[in-house]
């Protein structure tokens, strides 16, 4: 049997990626011990599920899966809604929930997304995301692309505001920096290639089911 | 940037081919035409640019974000054709209303969309496609695709794989819902882009019945082979949902007839971009790439717009994904004849003239030296163009001339060049 391919992000997404996999009676060990970082391999078979593990960083997954080089893949809704390719999202896994904000410093009196100067400058990791946000508020925003610390922005005076994913708020806080819009929820998928949707839909659909059902009961038991 | 730096670059999303990749694609085109040819698809041609208002009346206002515009100096808005189905329509409904139906036709041409490049997506493209005009009925519907299939299977395309699907069904089991139109439209899109994720939530947010909720999520299962006809009629709960269903189930079995059945799979919960498609819908595909190789289905009312009254059914190849395809899947092409270069000197110049006449008149390639080369530089330059044979015509008028195969070389007689022709390793 073929194997399907499953493109992995590194990091906490895709450990909890293989905990899920693991309840669902996939052989992870091979898959653990590479995000651990103990083999240098990018490339891990699973011989239970018939399931070849792909590592990628978390934005290159939705790549790989829309040229079909990985049949499915498992990342954040954040990097899905930023890289905005053609891709079948099957199922919501329910973790890394966080949220896009917008924020600003909280000393600029600002407390509303209309209250923004309307050809502010607005850093984030996010600009895609950042853009097509303030566009439906007719803002025409100067949007900075920055690939890390984008609370740094407002502190030095490179932007006004920022567009960044959060989970408690806290770091945001800790920079001086005030929520004032919810952008957009974020939660791990699992997203198909279209064609191996159509191709191994019965397997992609068991998979599916079975990968929900877990999700299901781990929500209820928490 | 100065301009010149421009000089040697094309705009993004458009390819030059190069000689080999122009012959595949040549030969592949010719292939295609004449497979629909004989099938009774005659060729048409349509202008490359159509008034925006022809493209407008087809698509309605939302398309419009991808064509490629411009303003001639009349002051008219035209626009490149993004694809060809809706030029054919409004060259029929002016053109061809009194030709005898039904109406075969078939087309290969460059199409434009400013989409961005990626994933098997070029801004300038070619399709190739046919449309069968006139006739009404599952007979035209289970055509097109036995076409297509057929011609598949020719090119030698084992693992092609054909869904067929019927707009009207998934539209039933939305209308269904009883939502209001906005948020029945936000739940077709999320059907098109297969944001399964997110049709939960609009249909969460909307405070969807249980019953016709559970009819969509059944909806989205109904792939498959041939059962999946059975289990879907268990939410066919209008006379549209039940019409679409017997008609995808009657071109099932007339595929079956035609013997190409094996390569048809059944994908009810299919959602198209084009908003033009009445009846049933096609998607081509194989297992080697992560996109659609063709496309199409059944559009009973355009032709109508342009004031002509006819059913229609068609579909579209994109012939670069056609030949990528059969590229991954090892398939070569047709072969082409084995090359030949001539070199003779001012005295033989006739002769060489007169054999390369003859040879290429047997089918041969054949090139005569240009460059006043010498013998060396000559087989230095078949060598690297794969010419596979090399005659020198040295000496004086009759002499014997010597061909160069590889490491080996003979003298032959001029005239008996053509009886070494052809000959392979």
């Amino acid at each position: 049997m073929r194997s399907l391919t499953i493109a992995v992000a590194k990091g906490r997404l895709g450990e909890r990626a293989a905990e899920l996999f693991a309840s669902i009676g996939s052989d992870v060990t091979g898959l653990r011990e590479a995000l651990a970082g103990n083999s240098r391999s990018l490339v891990v078979h699973d011989p239970n599920l018939h399931l070849r593990f792909i590592l990628a960083k978390a934005m290159d997954v939705p790549t790989f899966v829309e040229y079909g080089a990985a049949d499915l893949g498992i990342v954040g809704k954040d990097v899905l809604l930023e890289a905005d390719r053609s891709l079948a999202e099957l199922a919501d896994l329910g973790y890394a929930r966080c949220a896009f904000v917008l924020a600003v410093p909280a000393a600029s009196g600002i407390r509303s997304v209309r209250q923004l100067d309307y050809n502010c400058r607005v850093a984030s990791k996010y600009p895609n995301v950042t853009s097509r946000f303030l566009d439906t508020y007719g803002i025409q925003a100067d949007v900075i692309p920055l690939n890390g610390s984008v609370e740094l922005g407002p502190l030095v005076g490179l932007a006004d505001a920022i567009v960044d994913i959060t989970e408690t708020g806290r770091t945001l806080k800790e920079n001086g920096l005030e929520i004032i819009a919810n952008v957009a929820e974020s939660t791990a998928r699992l997203v198909a290639n279209r064609i191996s949707y159509k191709v191994e839909y019965e397997r992609i659909r068991h998979l599916v089911d079975a990968l929900r059902s877990q999700v299901a009961e781990e929500a209820s038991n928490s | 940037m100065d301009l010149s730096d421009f000089v040697l670059y094309t705009p993004r999303g458009v390819r030059d081919l190069l000689p080999d990749a122009a012959k595949q694609k040549a030969a592949l085109e010719y292939r295609l035409a004449r497979h629909f040819a004989v099938w009774g698809y005659e060729p048409i041609v349509t202008p490359t640019f159509e008034f925006m208002d022809v493209l407008r009346t087809a698509h309605g206002a939302p398309a419009d974000e991808n064509l490629y515009r411009f303003v001639d100096r009349e002051g008219h808005v035209l626009a490149l054709r993004p694809e060809m189905t809706v030029p054919i329509a409004r060259a029929v409904a002016s053109r061809l209303v009194d030709a005898p139906k039904p109406l075969r036709l078939h087309y290969i041409g460059s199409v434009f969309r400013y989409d961005e490049p990626q994933s098997g997506r070029l801004r300038e493209f070619t399709q190739a496609g046919i449309e069968l005009i006139g006739a009404a009925g599952p007979h035209a519907d289970a055509e097109i695709i036995a076409v297509t299939i057929s011609g598949m299977m020719e090119l030698g395309l084992s693992d092609f794989r054909m869904d067929l699907g019927h707009v009207g069904f998934a539209a039933s089991v939305l209308r269904g819902l009883g939502l209001p139109p906005e948020v029945t439209a936000d739940i077709r899109r999320a059907l098109l882009n297969q944001d399964y994720v997110g049709l939960d939530e609009l249909l969460d947010a909307a405070n969807a019945a249980e019953e016709a909720r559970d009819d969509l999520h059944t909806l989205l299962t109904l792939r498959g082979d041939s059962e999946t006809l059975e289990a879907a009629k268990s939410i066919a709960r209008t006379p549209e949902g039940v019409a679409a269903l017997e008609s995808v189930t009657e071109v099932y079995r007339l595929l079956e007839a035609y013997g190409v059945a094996g390569w048809v799979r059944i994908d009810l919960s299919m959602v198209k971009q084009m908003d033009y498609y009445t009846g049933i819908v096609v998607e081509g595909y194989t297992s080697s790439m992560g996109y659609t190789l063709c496309t199409g289905g059944r559009y009973d009312t355009l032709l109508g717009r342009f004031g002509y009254d006819a059913p229609a059914t068609g579909l579209a190849i994109g012939v670069e994904r056609l030949l990528l395809a059969l590229d991954r899947a090892g398939v070569a092409g047709e072969e082409e004849p084995q090359r030949m270069l001539l070199l003779a000197n001012d005295g033989r110049w006739a002769e060489a003239c007169s054999a390369g006449w003859r040879l290429r008149q047997e089918g041969r390639i054949v090139e005569i030296d240009v460059m006043a080369s010498n013998r060396d530089e000559a087989l230095a330059y078949a060598v690297r163009k794969g010419i596979s044979q090399v005659a020198v015509f040295d000496g004086r008028p009759g002499d014997p001339v010597e061909l160069i195969e590889g490491k080996r070389s003979s003298f032959v007689q001029a005239s008996e060049l053509s009886g070494v022709g052809g000959v392979s390793e």
